[in-house]
C-alpha cells in the first residue's frame, strides 16, 4: 500500500506540474519556474513562524504572495536595471532563497523546518501522515488530498481558461490587441506555480517540482506538434516517472525523489533520439534527401 | 504636404512616443480616409512599428492622442484587426493553421466560451481566401514564410474588422505571394474596409497603394499617392542615403513603367 501511496503522490505532483510546465516552456520561461520553486522558501518560512503549523491557508498566502513577489522583482531588474533576463532570474530567487534560509537558521529552536526539507522534501514519509477521522476511518495520506485538491485547480484553470493561456503564450501582441490582458494569464500562471511549489515541497521537495516542471513539456514537445497533445502527453511522461521512478529506487535502494527525477532525464534523452521531431529522425530524412540528390545529380 | 479628411477611420493627433527619453515618433499629426489601401513608408527606425503599436494601445504614448472612427480604441476594438510582424511570434509552437486562425475569434467577451459554428465558417472561409485550406492541418513550422504571412493574414481576416493594420507583411515573402496578399487587401478594400500597411520597398509603394503615410520620426507627408510621391518628399523622409536617393532619382525616371526587383530582405 506504501508504494501506492508514494507513486501516487508522485504522480500528482509530476500532473499538476506537466500542465503548467508546457505553458511555461513554450513562453519560454521554465527558469521563471525554477525561480519561483525556490523564491516561495521566505514566505513558507514567515507563515510558518506566524502560525506555526504547515500547509495551512496563510502558508499557501505567504508562498502564493513571494511567488508574484519574484515575478515582479524578475521583470524589475530586467526591464528598469536592463539587465538580461537569466541573470534577472539568477539574482532574484537566489537573493529571495537565501532571506528564507537566514530567516529559517536565526528562528531554527522555534521552526520544525529546514532548507534540506524545503529543497529535497521526503516523499518516502508520505504515507505516514495519514488522515484519521474521528470514527477511525483511514483517509490515506494527508499529501495526497492537498496534491489531489492543488491538481484539481490546476486542471479546472486551464480547461477554463485554454484560450486565454494559448493566446497570450502564443502572440502577446495579438492578445493584447484582442483587448485580452496578457498580464493577468501570466500572473494566474505563476500564481499557480506558487501554488503547486507549496503543496508539493514537503513531500518531495522543491527541486524536485523543477524536474516535473521542465522534463516531462520538454519531452511532449519533442513527442507532438498540437498544443492539446502536449498538455496529455507530459502528464504521461511525469506519471511513468514517477512509477518506474519508484521502482528503481526499490531496486537500488536509493532516493525516491532522485530515481524519479533519473526517469525523467531519460525518458528526455529516448525522446531526443527516437521522437518524430528530432535527433535520428532528421539525420535519417536529411540522409535520404542527400541520396536522393545524389542520384538525381 | 499633409492633406486632412473629413471623418477619419484613423486620427493621430500630436503623437510622440519615446523610449528612454529618446522619441521614436514625434508629433505625429494626420487622418486617413476610409476605404483605401494606405501604405505607411519610412526608412528603417523611422517608427513605422512603433506607431503602428502605438494606434494598437501596445505602447503608451507620451503625449498626443489616437482616435479610430473617432472614438478611443476599446470602444471599437473588435472593428480593428492588427497583424504583427511575422518575426513576433515562434513558429515552432505547437498549434496548427487552423489553431492559428481561431485565434483571431476570440475576444475579451467569449474567452470562457467555446468557439461556435459561426466561427468554424468564418476561420474556414478565412483559410480559404489566403488559399491555404490543403494547409490548414499543418503545423505552422512547417510552412514557408510566405504561407506563415498568409497565416496571419488570414487571422487577421478572421476577426471580420472594418479596419486593418498590416506591419510589414511583405517582408521575406516570394512574389508570388506578395501579389496574392496585394489582389486580397485590393478586394477588401473593394468592400469597403480600410487597411494600412507597413511597407519598406519604395519600388512598389506606388503601384500599390492609394494614400502614403511618409515618416522619418516625424511625419514627412500624407496623403493621395499621386500627389505624395514626389521627389523632394521621399528625399526628405530618406533624408541623406544616398543609394536610397539614386534609386528614388532612378524610380523616377522610370514612372510609368512597371518596376520588378527581386525583393531585399528584411531589414
Amino acid at each position: 500500500m506504501d508504494a501506492f501511496w508514494i507513486i501516487l503522490t508522485g504522480s500528482l505532483v509530476a500532473s499538476s506540474c506537466g500542465l503548467l510546465g508546457c505553458f511555461l516552456l513554450l513562453r519560454k520561461m521554465t527558469m521563471v519556474g525554477d525561480a519561483i520553486s525556490h523564491a516561495v522558501l521566505p514566505g513558507i518560512a514567515i507563515a510558518y513562524l506566524i502560525t506555526d503549523s504547515r500547509a495551512s491557508f496563510p502558508m499557501l498566502l505567504g508562498a502564493a504572495i513571494f511567488g508574484i513577489i519574484t515575478t515582479m522583482l524578475i521583470e524589475f531588474f530586467s526591464k528598469l536595471g536592463k539587465l538580461q533576463e537569466d541573470a534577472a532570474i539568477g539574482v532574484s530567487f537566489t537573493w529571495l532563497f537565501s532571506i528564507g534560509v537566514i530567516l529559517i537558521s536565526f528562528f531554527a529552536g522555534q521552526v520544525d523546518l529546514d532548507q534540506e526539507c524545503v529543497l529535497y522534501g521526503e516523499i518516502a514519509y508520505v504515507p505516514l501522515q495519514t488522515i484519521i477521522l474521528d470514527n477511525g476511518i483511514d483517509l490515506g495520506p494527508e499529501a495526497v488530498w492537498m496534491l489531489g485538491f492543488n491538481l484539481l485547480v490546476v486542471i479546472t484553470v486551464i480547461v477554463t481558461g485554454y484560450k486565454g493561456l494559448l493566446v497570450t503564450s502564443f502572440d502577446e501582441l495579438l492578445a493584447a490587441s484582442l483587448g485580452i490582458s496578457t498580464v493577468f494569464w501570466h500572473y494566474l500562471l505563476m500564481s499557480l506555480v506558487s501554488l503547486t511549489t507549496v503543496f508539493s515541497f514537503e513531500s518531495v521537495g522543491a527541486i524536485m517540482v523543477v524536474a516535473f516542471l521542465i522534463g516531462p513539456p520538454a519531452i511532449a514537445y519533442l513527442l507532438t506538434d498540437r498544443l492539446p497533445r502536449m498538455l496529455i502527453l507530459s502528464v504521461l511522461a511525469g506519471i511513468l516517472s514517477a512509477i518506474f521512478g519508484y521502482f528503481l529506487a526499490v531496486g537500488i535502494n536509493g532516493s525516491i525523489a532522485g530515481a524519479m527525477a533519473s526517469v525523467i532525464g531519460l525518458q528526455f534523452i529516448l525522446a531526443l533520439f527516437f521522437g518524430p521531431k528530432s535527433g535520428l529522425n532528421i539525420l535519417k530524412s536529411n540522409l535520404a534527401k542527400n541520396e536522393k540528390q545524389k542520384i538525381s545529380a | 504636404m499633409i492633406e486632412h479628411v473629413e471623418n477619419p477611420v484613423l486620427e493621430l493627433h500630436n503623437l510622440t512616443v519615446t523610449y528612454d527619453n529618446k522619441p521614436a515618433v514625434w508629433n505625429l499629426d494626420y487622418t486617413l480616409p476610409a476605404g483605401k489601401l494606405i501604405g505607411v513608408i519610412g526608412p528603417n527606425g523611422s517608427g513605422k512599428t512603433t506607431m503602428m503599436k502605438a494606434i494598437m494601445g501596445l505602447i503608451k504614448p507620451s503625449s498626443g492622442y489616437i482616435k479610430l472612427f473617432g472614438r478611443d480604441l476599446a470602444d471599437v476594438r473588435d472593428k480593428v484587426a492588427y497583424v504583427p510582424q511575422r518575426g513576433s511570434v515562434d513558429w515552432d509552437f505547437p498549434v496548427n493553421v487552423y489553431d492559428t486562425v481561431t485565434m483571431g475569434r476570440f475576444n475579451r467577451k467569449n474567452l470562457f466560451k467555446r468557439i461556435n459554428n459561426k466561427d468554424k465558417e468564418i476561420i474556414s472561409d478565412a483559410i480559404k481566401k489566403v488559399q491555404l485550406e490543403a494547409f490548414a492541418k499543418r503545423q505552422i513550422s512547417q510552412l514557408s514564410g510566405g504561407q506563415q504571412q498568409r497565416v496571419f493574414i488570414a487571422r487577421a481576416l478572421a476577426q471580420e474588422a472594418d479596419l486593418y493594420l498590416l506591419d510589414e507583411p511583405f517582408a521575406g515573402v516570394d512574389a508570388a505571394t506578395e501579389n496574392a496578399i496585394i489582389s486580397l487587401l485590393k478586394e477588401m478594400k473593394q468592400q469597403g474596409k480600410t487597411i494600412v500597411v507597413v511597407h519598406h520597398d519604395l519600388q512598389t509603394a506606388s503601384k500599390y497603394f492609394d494614400w502614403l503615410v511618409l515618416i522619418n520620426t516625424r511625419l514627412i507627408a500624407s496623403g493621395k499617392t499621386e500627389e505624395v510621391f514626389q521627389k523632394e518628399i521621399l528625399e526628405k523622409t530618406y533624408g541623406g542615403r544616398l543609394q536610397i536617393l539614386t534609386q528614388v532619382a532612378e524610380l523616377l525616371k522610370q514612372q510609368g513603367y512597371p518596376v520588378r526587383e527581386k525583393k531585399r530582405p528584411k531589414g
